[in-house]
């Protein structure tokens, strides 16, 4: 028996389901690189938030994280991993199958339906 | 975070460097404004203006991208595997050929724009071979305003010295027109790009109706005078041009800004 709606919400990927590293994740999916100003800029998180984010993302092997100097100042860029692209497309994958069954879904029993 | 702004930030962040306005748009159309067209705009004050537009142009073309980098960041394009490149040649339309070179291959979205330049310009070249041919005689001076001068219009014979100010505001208007197509569908023809596809109708369109003159004539020489004629100026023609490149650069900075949020401090 296929899992419920309510099931598959609760197994979707915690890491990327978040909406600020959701929105990370879907500037890095189209771009080669982005630098630290250009992700704070596109998502509007502060720059604390976004270090923090991106720290998690980094230890779970979704982004490379690579620091070099231009002009004087450190400049930041950031990637998405083969590991972090096959986590936002299955990401997707998953929430249109949850809004495909979230349609089909009917209750089963009167009891779970709750009285008015 | 709705589906929506995830998906405009999809849009922002694969079409990003394109979107600079001021880098791309607004340089070309104030170099563009900048030709003039006429012996009208060598007076002093429109030859101050015009150096003005190119300078600015010119100064735009290389300073902004720096401005873009230091404002909004820097978002480096996804490189395009070899299996989504295509034969530019239109005789490939069976998807990508892995058999060519690296260098006879282009991306779809590259394709796509030249296939929809080359096919605005055979347009004009057939409607030109079919259409009568006529000849413009505009009254040309430094001192007479061009949308003062009447020009003579008269059934002619093939392509001339006098028909090539005509031919050349055709050409500039179907260039450009159909290149703003292309764009439109570069930019995946989102409803935001539509000014794209609108530009670009509408300059066709003054592209066809300018070369239309020669069957619109012998029925309505007065229709000829007052809407056909001024559209074929090549003056007209560069000032409409510009000012749409203009146009589409700057709304295409405000998209930017539009999406982009204010850098926020801890």
């Amino acid at each position: 028996m296929s899992a419920t709606p309510f099931e598959q919400l609760a197994n979707l990927d915690r890491l990327v389901h978040d909406p600020a590293r959701l929105a990370i994740l879907t500037a890095l999916s189209a771009c080669e690189r982005a630098d630290f100003l250009f992700l704070q800029r596109i998502t509007g998180l502060s720059k604390g938030n976004l270090s923090s984010h991106l720290s998690k993302l980094e230890e779970a092997g979704m982004v490379e994280i690579e620091k070099r100097f231009v002009e004087k100042k450190t400049q930041t860029l950031v990637r998405l991993s083969d590991q972090g692209r096959g986590a936002v497309e299955s990401y997707w994958k998953e929430m249109e199958d949850l809004r495909e069954s979230a349609t089909r879904w009917r209750p089963q029993s009167a009891a779970l339906v709750p009285s008015t | 975070m709705t589906v929506q702004s995830l998906n405009r930030i999809q849009f922002v962040t694969r079409h990003f460097n394109e979107l600079q306005g001021l880098r791309y748009g607004v340089p070309v159309g104030l170099i563009t404004l900048s030709v003039g067209g006429t012996t009208y705009f060598s007076n002093r004050p429109f030859l101050l203006l015009r150096a003005a537009f190119l300078l600015g142009g010119l100064l735009l073309l290389l300073g902004s991208g720096r401005f873009y980098r230091r404002t909004f960041g820097r978002a480096e394009r996804q490189p395009v595997q070899l299996a989504q490149l295509h034969s530019p040649s239109v005789y490939s339309p069976a998807g990508p050929a892995p058999r060519l070179g690296p260098s006879q291959r282009m991306t779809s979205a590259g394709r796509r724009v030249l296939i929809t330049m080359g096919l605005a310009l055979t347009l004009l070249l057939m409607v030109k071979a079919i259409n009568p041919a006529v000849i413009v005689q505009t009254d040309e001076s430094l001192v007479q305003a061009p949308w003062l001068s009447s020009s003579v219009v008269y059934m002619g014979q093939g392509v001339n010295r006098e028909s090539f100010p005509m031919l050349k505001a055709q050409l500039l208007y179907a260039l450009y027109g159909s290149f703003f197509l292309g764009i439109w569908f570069w930019r995946e023809r989102r409803p935001s790009q539509s000014y794209y596809l609108v530009f670009g109708v509408l300059l066709l369109g003054c592209s066809a109706l300018s070369s239309s003159v020669g069957f619109i004539l012998p029925w309505s020489p007065r229709v000829v005078d007052a809407f056909f004629l001024p559209i074929a100026q090549f003056w007209l023609a560069l000032l409409l041009c510009g000012s749409a490149m203009i146009l589409a650069g700057l709304i295409d900075h405000w998209q930017l800004v539009r999406v982009f949020k204010p850098a926020v401090e801890e």
